[in-house]
């Protein structure tokens, strides 16, 4: 059987162990009743036997009395001495009526003459008054029983003595209902009298029974003697009393008990029983029910409680004052509950708070951003988030340590945190150097002002153990409902966003789908691109390098354009960040080095020697077997180590500076000159930048461009020319838009250099025409 | 032996030498009675009766006491004709009766002695009872002759004055079967004479007193 629950399990258990019990013990009790009374039954028989046997004596006793008082009676002797037989027998009808016997019978010593009164005939008589009186001879009395015409008869002798014995007087009772009647009212038990004689069969003479039952019983009694058996719908115990036996005559007294009445007073008591056996089992009922809900209401309650627990309800109080097991459990649950109320809390702050900086941590913000965004929906508001991370934190923890870092964290922590407009802003530390901003409310343009602000706070350098670290962060934005509606695709378009403006280095960036590679519009970009660096789309650009001393093209840069079928030209702008983020940068870049190498070859085919210069980005550098391919593109164009020169960004190296150094120093090793772009803008130390195996630097645009006007320009220009110098490099400058910074990037000694005044990219092919017209300025 | 029964028998021997002082030739015969088992027998009335002639007439009185609710003696022996007293000695009173054939008769209720005797003419025996005392129990034999006895405890009856000559000698005892059953043996007196008689009794048929 299955239990729902503890309490009606221990309900049914202990109902059906009493239940059991007090059917047991009424099972026994009942046995018991039936064997005693059936065992009373036959007590009752066995007395009722003697008393029969009792009554039958004195029967036989007061009949004698009778048959003595007329034996004495002295007028009866003077009959009988007068031999006058007519005397006699009306003295002997006298004294039968006067003693209410059956029969009276007289025989003379002297003659043998048997006188009679009463129903029986000489013939049956004689032999038997012959008997009684030969028994009586020697006892002086004698008592028998006899049946004549089928009627049985008690019987006494005693003499007639005068004073000798004269003769005999026989009386006689007959066995009827009245003895049986007599003996019922004595013992309480029915009798009846069966006889048989004279070869006749079983017949009853008198019963206390009805006719019919009388009639059921002789059936029984003549077949078997049986000592129990039903009649009429009754069971009787029954006893057999043998008063007369011989020859073919038989008297049997039947002495009968019925069971039913003697079990009456005790089915009383059964009764009594079986209600007292009800009512113990309801009462038990009641209080196993009381007693298991008492048990079980506590288990439930905790049962409840633990539900409520597992809810992340904590609010709960559990107050047993019970001093048994279940209270103490209940109190021990209690605790239980305070001390995972406590862990949870902390879980919960680990889980959504960031130990160091105490900012909400990512999970944190997404939840808050989810709430926030569904609010955004309902009110048909605009929400933006902005992704910031530090640029270069890779390289301010290397160089000023773990700690100071977590400190600078902190501090960058702090100056977002103050820098917000208001409540409802929420600042947090996805990981690492990422944080982000939470903005509701706001819209892209607001956003984005939020963003340039940000920007503009953390120009203040950040002050750490008495040291003033410079700061700078991309800033990715993006905005509902204009970029994306769910929290993880807004948060991971912002995402996107910081990771362009850290590419371009251009401060805080909204969110294009054309960011996002996985976007419909990205994925055709990059099946396009794919197309195009199969179908040679692509288009190599050259910028001619010159020397600014002497004026004469030294070299190139390699420069990529996509003649897009449909667009038109593409910058690569447009189309390198999103092939650095999905890969296909290594692929463009493998294109342009056996572009470069087969332009080259055709180039020294036309006498024109002009190294050209490849950008390799991020991704080429931790390619391990970049060297490799680049041997095998020169073997296969046919070209000499030196043709192809590589262009490594400050940046780019700083990702992995390890593993940059490494492809560095074997494609060094090979023979390909390298030179560091964009110098200037990165924060590669001057110790990691004397270890690269580099042979150029080429000082970024930005600070060429305005270093007419800009004394600061200039001075880091001049001194990045000596810096490389003195580091035995060849210095490039880029950006290059008139002749007077010619010169003066010239007076400086700046050894190369590039720009729209010298010549806008152009395509390869035109570069040996170009170079026919290029006329050399004079030197200044 | 009762004192008063060896007075009655001394009164019957001292009154035989007068009755028959005529005859001359006198004898004395002695019987020894015995029951089935040889022991001597008492109680039992020997008498003999004269072959052939008539016996002479000897008329003769007896008394049968009542005392301490018996008779005495059980078993009385007269001649026919004879007349008896029952005197009373006890301070009770008595019922005497007879049913028997050869007297019947019943003294109601008295004390002291009744005025009239009782005269037996019948020879037999005579059982006598009292009304009122189931146990008295008392026995006369009336005989023809007035020559008899009655057996002593050591079974010895005597009968004196015998005259010489035929005789049937007749035994007859009260515990016999039958009341009227006598033993009968002839024999001729001729000088004093031996008799025994065995009789068919069981010393337990005996009254015991």
């Amino acid at each position: 059987m299955q239990f729902k629950s503890l309490q009606s399990r221990m309900a049914v258990i202990f109902l059906t162990l009493i239940l059991a019990i007090q059917i047991a013990g009424f099972l026994a009790i009942k046995y018991s009743i039936n064997k005693n009374s059936r065992a009373a039954v036959n007590e009752q028989l066995e007395i009722g036997e003697r008393v029969f046997l009792n009554l039958l004596k004195q029967n036989g006793d007061s009949l004698s009395q009778g048959a003595k008082i007329l034996a004495s009676d002295y007028g009866f002797r003077q009959a009988i001495a007068s031999v006058d037989y007519e005397t006699i027998l009306s003295a002997l009808s006298n004294h039968q009526s006067r003693i209410g016997a059956d029969i009276a019978m007289f025989e003379s010593s002297a003659t043998g003459n048997l006188t009679i009164s009463g129903k029986v005939s000489h013939l049956e008589a004689s032999p038997i008054v012959d008997k009684l009186i030969q028994d009586g001879q020697q006892n002086g009395y004698a008592q028998s029983f006899a049946i004549f015409n089928h009627q049985p008869y008690q019987l006494v002798a005693v003499p007639v003595k005068a004073p000798l014995t004269i003769g005999w007087i026989i009386m006689g009772f007959q066995i009827d209902d009245t003895l049986a009647q007599n003996l019922h009212k004595l013992s309480n038990l029915d009798v009846t009298f069966i006889s048989r004689s004279n070869g006749s069969g079983w017949s009853s003479m008198a019963s206390t029974l009805s006719m019919s039952l009388t009639e059921k019983l002789l059936d029984k009694a003549s077949t078997s003697r049986l000592t129990e058996f039903s009649m009429g719908n009754a069971d009787y115990g029954t006893r057999y009393v043998s008063i007369m036996e011989h020859g073919d005559e038989s008297l049997v007294a039947i002495l009968q008990r019925s069971i039913d009445e003697a079990t009456a007073p005790y089915l009383v008591l059964q009764r009594n029983l079986l209600l007292l056996t009800i009512l113990g089992a309801l009462v038990f009922a009641f209080v196993i029910f009381y007693v298991s809900r008492r048990i079980s209401q506590p288990i439930t309650e905790l049962a409840d409680t633990a539900r409520k627990l597992e809810e992340g309800n904590f609010a709960i109080r559990l107050s047993s004052t019970r001093e048994d097991e279940l209270g103490k459990l209940s109190r021990a649950f209690g605790s239980m509950v305070d001390a995972i109320a406590s862990r949870e809390q902390s879980i919960t702050r680990l889980a959504y708070w960031d130990e160091l900086t105490g900012l909400p941590n990512r999970a944190s913000f997404l939840r808050e951003l989810g709430i926030a965004l569904q609010q955004a929906q309902d009110q048909h508001e605009h929400l933006s988030v902005l992704v910031m991370n530090l640029n270069h934190f890779k390289q301010i923890n290397k160089v000023l340590g773990h700690t100071a870092a977590d400190d600078l964290l902190k501090g960058v922590a702090q100056r977002l945190q103050s820098s917000i407009r208001q409540e409802s802003d929420l600042v947090a530390r996805l990981g690492g150097d990422e944080f982000a901003l939470l903005l509701p409310k706001t819209s892209v343009e607001n956003a984005m002002r939020v963003a340039n602000m940000l920007l503009q706070k953390l120009e203040t350098p950040i002050s750490i153990a008495d040291q003033s670290v410079d700061i700078s962060m991309g800033i990715g934005v993006a905005s509902y409902p204009q970029h994306a509606s769910s929290q993880e695709k807004l948060l991971g378009n912002a995402e996107m966003a910081m990771h362009i403006a850290k590419a371009k280095q251009s401060g805080a960036v909204l969110f294009d789908p054309s960011f996002d590679i996985s976007s419909q519009g990205n994925l055709s970009l990059a099946s396009e691109l794919r197309q195009a660096i199969a179908g040679n789309e692509l288009a190599l650009y050259v910028q001619p390098k010159i020397d600014l001393q002497s004026g004469k093209v030294s070299a190139v840069e390699a420069l990529i354009r996509w003649k897009h079928p449909q667009k038109g030209l593409i910058f690569p702008d447009a189309f390198i960040p999103f092939a650095e983020q999905s890969g296909m940068i290594q692929l463009i870049s493998l294109w342009m080095l056996a572009e470069a190498a087969r332009v080259e070859v055709a180039w020294r085919q036309l006498g024109i020697e002009a190294p050209m210069a490849v950008n390799l980005s991020t991704r080429d550098l931790i390619d391990q077997d970049l060297p490799n391919k680049i041997l095998a593109l020169h073997d296969a164009a046919g070209l000499a180590l030196g043709g192809i020169t590589l262009e490594i960004t400050e940046s780019s190296m700083m990702d992995d500076p390890q593993r940059a150094q490494h492809t560095l120093e074997r494609l060094s090793d090979m023979g390909l000159p390298l030179s560091i772009d964009d110098f200037g803008t990165g924060y590669s130390s001057l110790a990691y930048l004397k270890r690269l195996p580099v042979s150029e630097l080429k000082i970024d645009k930005s600070f060429v461009l305005k270093m007419e006007e800009d004394e600061s320009d200039r001075k880091i220009v001049r001194s990045t020319i000596d810096l490389g110098h003195n580091l035995n490099l060849k210095v490039v400058a880029e950006g290059i838009e008139s002749r007077a910074v010619w010169d003066l990037l010239a007076s400086m000694g700046c050894d190369f250099g590039q720009g729209y005044h010298i010549s806008k990219p152009m395509p390869a092919a035109d570069f040996p025409a170009w170079l026919q017209r290029w006329q050399e300025p004079q030197a200044a | 032996m009762q004192p008063s029964y060896s007075r009655f028998f001394f009164r019957l021997l001292t009154l035989a030498p007068l009755l028959f002082s005529c005859s001359v030739h006198a004898a004395e015969l002695t019987v020894n009675v015995t029951d089935a088992a040889g022991s001597p027998l008492p109680d039992a009335v020997v008498y003999a009766e004269p072959t052939g002639k008539a016996p002479v007439t000897a008329i003769a009185t007896a008394a049968i006491e009542q005392k301490n609710r018996q008779f005495y003696p059980l078993v009385s022996v007269i001649q026919t004709g004879a007349s008896v007293t029952f005197p009373n000695r006890d301070k009770v009173k008595h019922h005497v009766y007879s049913f028997s054939p050869a007297k019947t008769f019943e003294l109601k209720l008295y004390s002291g002695i009744p005025s009239t005797p009782v005269i037996f003419d019948k020879a037999g025996t005579v059982v006598l009872g009292c009304n009122i005392h189931d146990q008295m129990l008392a026995f006369i034999r009336v005989v023809d002759t007035p020559y008899f006895a009655l057996s002593d405890s050591t079974g010895k009856a005597t009968i004196s004055n015998l005259p010489n000559g035929p005789y049937t000698l007749k035994t007859w005892h009260y515990a016999q079967s039958n009341e009227n059953t006598v033993a009968e043996k002839s024999l001729t007196i001729k000088a004093d004479e031996q008799a025994a008689v065995k009789l068919d009794i069981n010393t337990s048929a005996l009254q015991k007193r």
